[in-house]
């Protein structure tokens, strides 16, 4: 029971009063994050503008590049936080998350094959779907790789396998691109951006996540008799199968979609969850609100933080993550052993 | 009297060996834009090879052309192979081949990229020469004086629409480059040189909109095939603002080397700017 074990050492917070402020926190990211750009932008001006109905720079600046931009800085922390938490419970394992463990990569795979070859340009849809089918394949091998009897090492040595496979799946893909800027874009795909998306991306990958919320919004009860073993969980009453096809479809839903439009962007599932989990007393299901929307103020206050840095081109964001979030990750394993041993 | 037909006809055949024996008959073309002009002014006999680059029609003006004459990859191997009498080279391009071309003597012609339409003219000029086929060249130059004088004066300066080239990644070309050179000839003043970046800088998508030029040049228009870097030229942002009339679409081979080109680029942002003056009016 590696999960009960994890430090204790802050009091239990009110579930309502945490997420009710963590609520706050994303409200204020997402007005921040409209305000931040290359421009000053008076605000309430460009919002009277849109209000009006007129196509100024403002209005435009405001309704076509500031708003998809915050959105999907919520909509993608969020899921990437969600996911994260919901794949520890799964795997009952503190390690597994999206990024780590080649979820992510396999769905920009699959997000790189339905860009690159148009069918995306044709057919829309392919984009999300096919972060989507990437992220479900990764997520169930590693369950039937490493799922069971959840070994720590094992489960990571699967994900860094997938990984690696997605990385290179990933650039050969682009390289047989014959769009001769596709070999530079592995970059995007494996570091993660918001820069410039669109509304339209908005609208193609909202529903899936929001699908993928709602699955996992149901699947606390069963994270937590998880937590105590299969066969207790099953002696509780729970269709195990059913339980897990219910949080790997979730979680391939939205990771697949949000990496399919932001690329990877790392760590956010392992952070978030490691830092609120003492704050709800180690239960997993508790863990998944206020991880979604502490993922949600992770990735917005780390795209606003690299808009504020940027000179040149801008910072991707999966690197800001990634210096955030690689060296907890080794403080956790460091921690993890100790315990172990 | 009846001599001097003779002499005519024997000082004409000096000429013409003399001509001959000047005429590289294996030339290889090392980059891009030296391919096109060996392409526009050499016989095809001439031709040993051209770079790869030659076939690719979204850069190269003479694609057709260039599937009749054996191409080569830049490396010094296949220059040796191809026994070449004259390599012709950009100043910055395959510079490997171009060391193994010196070291084994041969004749190399380097030319550097031509900032503006003169520089152009002037070694489409030398190219003639070097190939031995200065009538072609001159040929060709008096069409592209013509055509330049036949434009329409461009207006004053500070009535100059404003336009950017907005490229793929939101790259744009500034000032000391012949895309700057042909908007100042079609009567343009360039966004790139006022926004103070230099000649290629990165205008982020939000300063773009910000700065609302009258005209945005695009390279290309179409999705296919696709890329990220290409993608953001789509953006909607972009669509709001700049409607059918401010958009003007240059392809990627009519400037990115000097040529004849160039000419169709200023003739086509020549009208783009025509028409945006009478949209302004026309408020």
């Amino acid at each position: 029971m590696l999960l009960r074990k994890l430090p204790m050492a802050v009091e239990r917070v009110p579930p309502r009063l945490l997420s009710g402020l963590l609520a706050l926190a994303v409200l204020l990211l997402l007005v921040g994050s409209a305000a931040t750009g290359r421009v000053t932008l008076p605000l309430l001006a460009a919002m009277g503008e849109i209000a009006a109905g007129q196509s100024t720079p403002g209005s435009i600046i405001l309704l076509e590049l500031r708003l998809p931009r915050a959105l999907l800085g919520g909509l993608v922390g969020a899921s990437l936080g969600l996911a994260g938490a919901a794949m520890q419970g799964l795997l009952r394992n503190p390690l597994a998350e999206p990024g780590v463990v080649g979820v992510s990569g396999l769905a920009a795979f699959g997000a790189v094959v339905a860009f690159y070859t148009g069918l995306s340009a044709r057919f829309a849809y392919a984009l999300p779907l096919g972060g989507i089918a990437g992220a479900f394949a990764a997520v169930a091998l590693l369950y039937a790789l490493a799922g069971r009897r959840g070994g720590l090492l094992s489960l990571v040595l699967a994900g860094m396998a997938l990984n690696s496979l997605a990385g290179a799946l990933t650039a050969l893909a682009l390289n047989l691109s014959p769009n001769p800027y596709a070999s530079f874009e592995i970059v995007f795909w494996l570091m993660g951006s918001l820069a410039d998306r669109s509304l339209g991306m908005v609208a193609l990958a909202a529903p899936p996540m929001l699908l993928g919320w709602l699955l996992l919004a149901r699947a606390g009860p069963a994270l937590d008799a998880l937590s105590l073993g299969e066969d207790t969980a099953r002696s509780l009453g729970f269709d195990l199968g059913r339980v897990r096809l219910r949080i790997i479809m979730a979680t391939a839903l939205a990771v697949g979609a949000a990496v399919a439009v932001a690329g990877v962007i790392g760590f956010v599932g392992l952070v978030v969850p490691h830092l609120l989990r003492p704050l709800v007393g180690h239960r997993p299901g508790r863990l998944l609100l206020p991880s979604a929307l502490g993922g949600a103020v992770l990735v917005l206050a780390a795209d606003i933080a690299i808009r504020l840095l940027a000179t040149g081109p801008e910072l991707k964001l999966g690197v800001l993550t990634a210096l955030l979030g690689a060296p907890f990750f080794l403080w956790l394993v460091v921690r993890l052993r100790g315990e172990e041993g | 009297m009846a001599r001097r037909p003779a002499a005519l006809a024997f000082l004409m055949a000096v000429l013409v060996a003399a001509t001959a024996a000047a005429r590289p008959a294996r030339v290889v073309s090392l980059d891009l834009c030296t391919d096109q002009l060996v392409l526009a002014l050499a016989e095809p006999g001439q031709i040993a090879a051209v770079s790869w680059l030659a076939r690719d029609c979204t850069l190269s003006l003479r694609c057709a052309q260039a599937g009749d004459v054996p191409v080569h990859y830049g490396t010094g191997e296949e220059l040796v192979a191809a026994s070449a009498d004259l390599v012709v080279v950009g100043r910055h391009a395959a510079r490997g081949a171009v060391s193994v071309a010196r070291a084994r003597g041969l004749p190399v012609l380097e030319l550097d990229s031509p900032r503006d339409l003169e520089e152009m003219r002037a070694q489409l000029l030398r190219m003639g020469e070097a190939l031995g086929q200065p009538g072609k060249a001159a040929a060709m130059a008096a069409e592209l004086d013509t055509r330049l004088a036949g434009l329409p004066p461009p207006p004053a300066p500070a009535e100059r629409p404003v336009a950017v080239l907005y490229q793929a990644n939101g790259t744009t070309v500034g000032p000391g480059t012949l895309v700057d050179a042909v908007f100042e000839r079609a009567g343009l003043a360039n966004l790139a040189g006022r926004a103070g970046s230099a000649a290629y800088g990165y205008l982020p998508l939000e300063l773009l909109v910000r700065h609302a030029p009258d005209l945005l040049v695009v390279e290309r228009e179409d999705a296919w095939p696709p890329s990220l870097a290409e993608q953001m030229i789509r953006h909607p942002a972009l669509g709001a603002l700049f409607g059918p009339d401010r958009r003007v679409v240059v392809p990627q081979r009519l400037w990115i080397c000097g040529g004849m080109g160039n000419l169709e680029a200023v003739e086509r942002l020549a009208q783009a700017r025509h028409a945006v003056a009478e949209t302004a009016d026309g408020r």
